[in-house]
């Protein structure tokens, strides 16, 4: 990281006593969107629009709509995904994590963002597929939604509170065909062992979360990036590990809800680039807009326009990164 | 050294005095308590004391008074076999020594307690093989569901169970593609979690005392009811359900027992002691009820004769409700 701490930064105070953003906030925040940081920055100011995922395996789409709305939510479809909705819960006697068809396991309340990395993915009936960093469980719980409970999932947490808030979302959505244990994720052998060979790893790494301003505005007063250099040492590890751990030509998607570039372009391109048996492929599908090629004068490298970015002023949901990474065959 | 049959408890002496004497008192049949490596001579007569006046008795006396051996003056070369390490093995080995008290309570450092029950989820707890105890306690439970309900799904070979070995006793029913994976991972990684949540198992209270039964849990309930319509459609006809009418769900999922007046399906065939999956007026499973029969009138001792309708519990003697078992209310109620 080039950027340090009250370095170029006296002169966005005024801008961060008008918007509440810290000056380090601010240059984050012109180092990543360029110049549409302001029109960003207003994005993530707005209230987030929430969001649930059908959970597929009990209920379809239409029929939970209809009983949503029967209690006063007013449901909007997701442009992306046809088990996702837009929820205005305003006029509603009850909170949305409240409900009997919440309850129930029939909705996962999940930002559209948060989706994506799962679709990117795309596990089917009958796969092997290792979470690395699972906890609290909705990509995990999406995952067996998508594996229509069919296949084996292990998902993996390196801290016993969050593993609980797993294991309970596992039970209320249904979720049957997973296996959760506690440990650090980078540090697993290699192979797996156990007959399990993983060829669809999904790593949502453990991030700044700056992504999910809207969500988490304490995230706004940030200021340095001793933290994030942390993480990025860590998402190394875990990508490394991860690659690692991939079976021949499996896929890998590593996401982040954070759009600090040392935390996604940068970790990628010092992993990936520097492997020959993977390479970054492009998402099935066209959500989201590419990486960055480069940011204060470091240079990613052209493949990094493969990878996606997913922003609040373009797609008024959580920042989020993905990247795709397939092993080779040889 | 000497130690007696079919225990593994086992007593040092110190040696001192004749060798042979000694040998032949401890080697002597009758005794069988003969070792080559004796170290106190009154040690041995106090054995022989209680031999004599309390007999069999006399050893287990003899074990309490025996104080630790204090091997620090033997050496190899003095004691052919005394071990490199006396103190530690010692420990290990005898179960009075005070060292070996201390090396089971305390931590490496010596100031923690091993002991502790520790809070909230150890890494080192994972799920185990279910023992065949809590197997045939589950496979009796079943029956209450319906009385081919586990033989069905045992016949089928799709599942294994497996118990938590942590502080909670969890039941998970694991699909057979996983169980042949988590089987061979557990050598190597604690897993805390697989396939279906069956239940648990927890001390229920009896006449007699407190005994080991199994509880179904919400998931448990859902996956065979699941099961009984998908795969044993023929069961449906003897498995006990009722559908509830919105107010009774509502209550139901805050956790409070069933009404009869908000049970809107035919209740009269309910029978107690049986499972009964409770529906919403979708018919979709939110729970488990079981029908609880309180003896209101005073009951005749050694009546001959069953009591009218005693089957069903419809004796007015009888009071009657459904029980809240396990209902989906219990996510908000416990928190992710």
């Amino acid at each position: 990281m080039i950027l340090k701490p009250n370095e170029n930064l006296e002169n966005l105070q005024g801008l961060s006593d008008l918007t509440g953003y810290s000056p380090f906030m601010i240059k984050a925040m012109q180092l990543n969107y360029g110049d549409e940081y302001r029109v960003a920055m207003n994005a993530f100011d707005r209230i987030p629009i929430h969001s649930i995922r059908v959970n597929t395996l009990r209920i379809t789409p239409e029929k939970l709509k209809g009983r949503l709305e029967e209690k006063g939510f007013k449901i909007k479809q997701a442009e992306w995904f046809p088990f996702a909705l837009h929820v205005d819960g305003e006029d509603a006697l009850v909170k949305l994590g409240a409900t009997h068809e919440y309850l129930k396991g029939l909705y996962y309340n999940q930002s559209l963002a948060s989706m994506v990395p799962v679709y990117t993915l795309f596990p089917l009936p009958g796969d092997q597929v290792l979470d690395m960093c699972a906890a609290p469980g909705s990509k995990t719980t999406q995952i067996g939604q998508m594996m229509e409970n069919n296949g084996e999932i292990i998902a993996i947490d390196v801290k016993p509170s969050r593993i609980k808030s797993l294991v309970h979302n596992l039970r209320r959505c249904g979720i049957n065909n997973a296996s959760v244990f506690i440990q650090d994720s980078s540090v697993l052998k290699v192979p797996f062992g156990g007959g399990f060979t993983p060829n669809k790893i999904l790593l949502d790494a453990p991030c700044s979360g700056s992504g999910i301003l809207r969500n988490d505005p304490t995230g706004k007063r940030r200021k340095n990036d001793a933290e994030i250099q942390i993480l990025a040492d860590r998402q190394r590890k875990l990508l490394k590990r991860g690659l690692d751990l991939l079976s021949p030509g499996g896929v890998l998607v590593y996401s982040t809800c954070s759009f600090h570039y040392q935390e996604n372009e940068q970790v990628v391109a010092d992993v990936v680039l520097n492997r020959k048996d993977c390479e970054i492929i492009e998402p099935d599908h066209q959500i989201g807009f590419p990486g960055l090629d480069h940011a204060e004068g470091i240079e990613f490298g052209y493949e990094m326009l493969k990878t996606r970015r997913i922003s609040p002023h373009h797609h008024d949901t959580d920042a989020f990164f993905i990247c795709k990474i397939r092993k080779l065959d040889h | 050294m000497c130690s007696k049959k079919g225990e593994n408890q086992e007593i040092s002496f110190t040696y001192k005095g004749n060798e042979n004497v000694i040998k032949d008192l401890f080697l002597d049949p009758f005794l069988q308590v003969g070792s080559d490596r004796l170290r106190s001579i009154s040690q041995i007569r106090h054995f022989l004391k209680f031999q004599i006046f309390i007999g069999e008795g006399g050893f287990s006396l003899m074990r309490a008074m025996t104080k630790p051996a204090r091997p620090e003056n033997r050496t190899r070369t003095q004691h052919k076999g005394l071990p490199k390490h006396p103190v530690s093995r010692y420990a290990r080995r005898n179960p009075f020594s005070t060292a070996s008290r201390k090396s089971s309570k305390m931590g490496k450092s010596g100031k923690t307690p091993q002991n502790v029950r520790k809070v909230g989820i150890q890494q080192a707890d994972r799920l185990i093989p279910c023992n065949s105890t809590n197997t045939s306690i589950i496979q009796s439970y079943f029956k209450t569901v319906h009385p081919d309900l586990y033989a069905h799904l045992a016949a089928g070979g799709e599942y294994h169970l497996y118990q938590y070995g942590g502080s909670s006793r969890d039941i998970y029913l694991v699909p057979l593609k996983m169980h042949h994976i988590v089987k061979r991972l557990l050598k190597t990684y604690p897993i805390y979690h697989s396939g279906i949540h069956l239940g648990y198992m927890r001390r229920k209270m009896t006449h007699t005392g407190f005994e080991r039964a199994f509880y179904l849990s919400y998931e448990g309930g859902a996956f065979l009811y699941s099961y009984i319509n998908a795969s044993a459609p023929e069961m449906l006809s003897d498995t006990q359900s009722i559908i509830l009418d919105e107010d009774g769900e509502k209550g139901f999922l805050y956790g409070r027992d069933v009404t009869f007046d908000d049970v809107i399906s035919d209740t009269d065939q309910l029978k107690k002691k049986r499972i009964i999956f409770v529906l919403d007026e979708d018919k979709e499973y939110i729970g488990l009820a079981l029908l609880m029969v309180s003896q209101a009138g005073v009951k005749k001792p050694n009546e001959e004769k069953p009591k009218k309708h005693d089957e069903y519990s419809r004796s007015p003697n009888f009071a009657l409700r459904l029980m809240n078992l396990a209902d989906a209310g219990l996510f908000l109620r416990k928190g992710a």
